[in-house]
């Protein structure tokens, strides 16, 4: 893992936690400070796990966790979290309260709160002022989550599957604000979803984790670059070397394979590779 | 802190006027000493709080926000004790109150069944946080209900015990009731105390 001389705004070095029937075991990454880092894995894989550790929600076992420049075992880390806006797959809210209940909640929550800037995503993103949460739709509740988060002038978004279970077109408008708010370089974004087109909308580096695992941490930009997808014939891929091969699928019309583009010959024609693309030929492996 | 109260009131803002008017009903009824279901009424409130956390899964978050779990804790405390206060406050000035209006003779020993009740009260929500914060509020209610029964028989025992006391005192105690009451209060306060610590550490191993 290349390390970034700039400040990082989350830094995680072989952090693990041991559970009865799953572990987070040695997962390192590193989020700059004016990124988004997309975390990506299957259902269990371990995403939440990891962000519960990051916000110390959950005690880890061992490793190394520094948020904002602050230990977050240390006391400080407390005050650390006024900095941190959070975002988790539901909104959580108690069912009966609304949005002003919750602008009241935040003030006396927050340091920093800013309630003329809550108010004004309210009106952004159209949502009732006293309606109560149970109305509201998935759609909204995320929405007013977000909302919170981005109201107390945090430097980070922390954010847990804040897109699943939203269709296409409020993701988008979702995906826009995490945009926009990383305009300013001292804020940063983590961002865990199994939707890897949505990762691969916003995101500067990509880490995926699968069984507990970081299996790559790596800047998209690199990663897209770095590997190629081939559809070739079984007797043109055997001359490929197989140590630059990572996933492959066969089939009786050939061989379609995800291998290092540094690797292949340059007559070799490859096709559009996507995010996704590498995520599924590295998650299962040599096989398909 | 204020927070964590707020979005509990919020939440509990329609059972809290049930609650008020149970606690009202409770403490004008003229029955010997219903007055002090009132109290133990007032007790479960924080429960219902948790109830409502549990089921919109609150602390998930809280625990991501600028809380401590100390303050997390506190706060259901700090619920119970305002409530049980509000009771009673309001079951104290009924009796009070009461006298000028009937017949019935106000009694200090009234007074000291009031306090030892709420000293009960507390000690239930004591007892019972902590079973809570442990087991979560399905098994916690189970535990809870088995705590009320006790809690039901000692009450019934002291009122009966404090109306044979109270019918026989002129003739043969001499009651000291600010030092029982200071008694009751030091006891209740160390209680509350070591129930706090026992709650906090519950949470923090919550995180493991």
């Amino acid at each position: 893992m290349r390390r970034n001389d700039a400040m990082n705004a989350i830094e995680v070095k072989g952090l693990c936690k041991s559970y009865k029937d799953f572990s987070i075991d040695n997962v390192s990454f590193y989020l700059p400070s004016g990124s988004i880092m997309g975390l990506v894995g299957e259902n269990g894989a371990g995403k939440s796990t990891t962000i519960k550790l990051i916000m110390n929600a959950v005690k880890r076992d061992s490793g190394e966790i520094t948020v904002l420049g602050t230990d977050n075992i240390s006391k400080e880390f407390h005050l650390t979290k006024e900095d941190i806006g959070i975002v988790l797959d539901e909104a959580y809210f108690p069912e009966v309260i609304t949005a002003r209940n919750v602008n009241s909640i935040m003030k006396n929550t927050y340091k920093n709160w800013d309630a003329s800037k809550f108010y004004g995503y309210l009106s952004t993103f159209k949502l009732p002022e006293k309606k109560v949460f149970k109305e509201f739709s998935r759609g909204m509740k995320m929405k007013l989550a977000i909302a919170v988060a981005l109201s107390h002038a945090p430097k980070l978004l922390i954010l847990d599957e804040a897109t699943s279970g939203l269709d296409p077109i409020i993701r988008d408008e979702i995906l826009d604000i995490f945009n926009d708010f990383t305009r300013d370089e001292t804020h940063s974004v983590l961002m865990s979803s199994h939707i890897v087109s949505d990762l691969e909308k916003i995101c500067d580096y990509v880490g995926f984790i699968h069984e507990g695992k970081m299996m790559f941490f790596e800047e998209k930009d690199r990663l897209l670059e770095e590997y190629a997808l081939i559809k070739t014939t079984k007797a043109e891929f055997d001359q490929i070397n197989s140590g630059a091969v990572k996933g492959k699928k066969i089939t009786e019309y050939g061989v379609e394979a995800l291998v290092e583009r540094k690797a292949l010959p340059k007559e070799l024609v490859t096709e559009h590779l996507c995010l996704e693309d590498i995520i599924l030929f590295l998650a299962k492996g040599g096989n398909r | 802190m204020k927070g964590l109260l707020l979005k509990d009131l919020y939440t509990l803002s329609k059972q809290t006027k049930v609650y008020l008017l149970f606690i009202i009903m409770f403490s004008v009824l003229p029955m010997y000493n219903a007055n002090c279901f009132a109290l133990i009424y007032a007790a479960m409130l924080p429960m219902t709080a948790l109830a409502y956390d549990e089921r919109s899964k609150w602390n998930t978050l809280a625990k991501m926000m600028p809380y401590s779990e100390t303050s997390i804790v506190l706060s259901k405390y700090i619920l119970g004790f305002f409530s049980i206060g509000l009771a009673l406050a309001v079951t104290t000035s009924a009796k009070l109150i009461t006298p000028l209006f009937s017949e019935e003779r106000f009694e200090p020993t009234d007074v000291m069944v009031i306090a030892v009740v709420a000293s009960l009260a507390v000690i239930m929500l004591d007892v019972t946080l902590p079973l809570f914060f442990r087991f979560g509020v399905e098994k916690g209610r189970v535990i809870y209900i088995a705590v009320m029964a006790v809690m039901a028989i000692m009450v019934v025992g002291f009122a009966a015990g404090a109306f044979t006391f109270a019918m026989n005192s002129s003739a043969e105690y001499d009651l000291n009731i600010p030092i029982i009451l200071l008694a009751l209060l030091l006891v209740t306060a160390a209680v509350s105390a070591l129930s706090v610590r026992v709650s906090v550490a519950i949470c923090r191993k919550n995180t493991d």
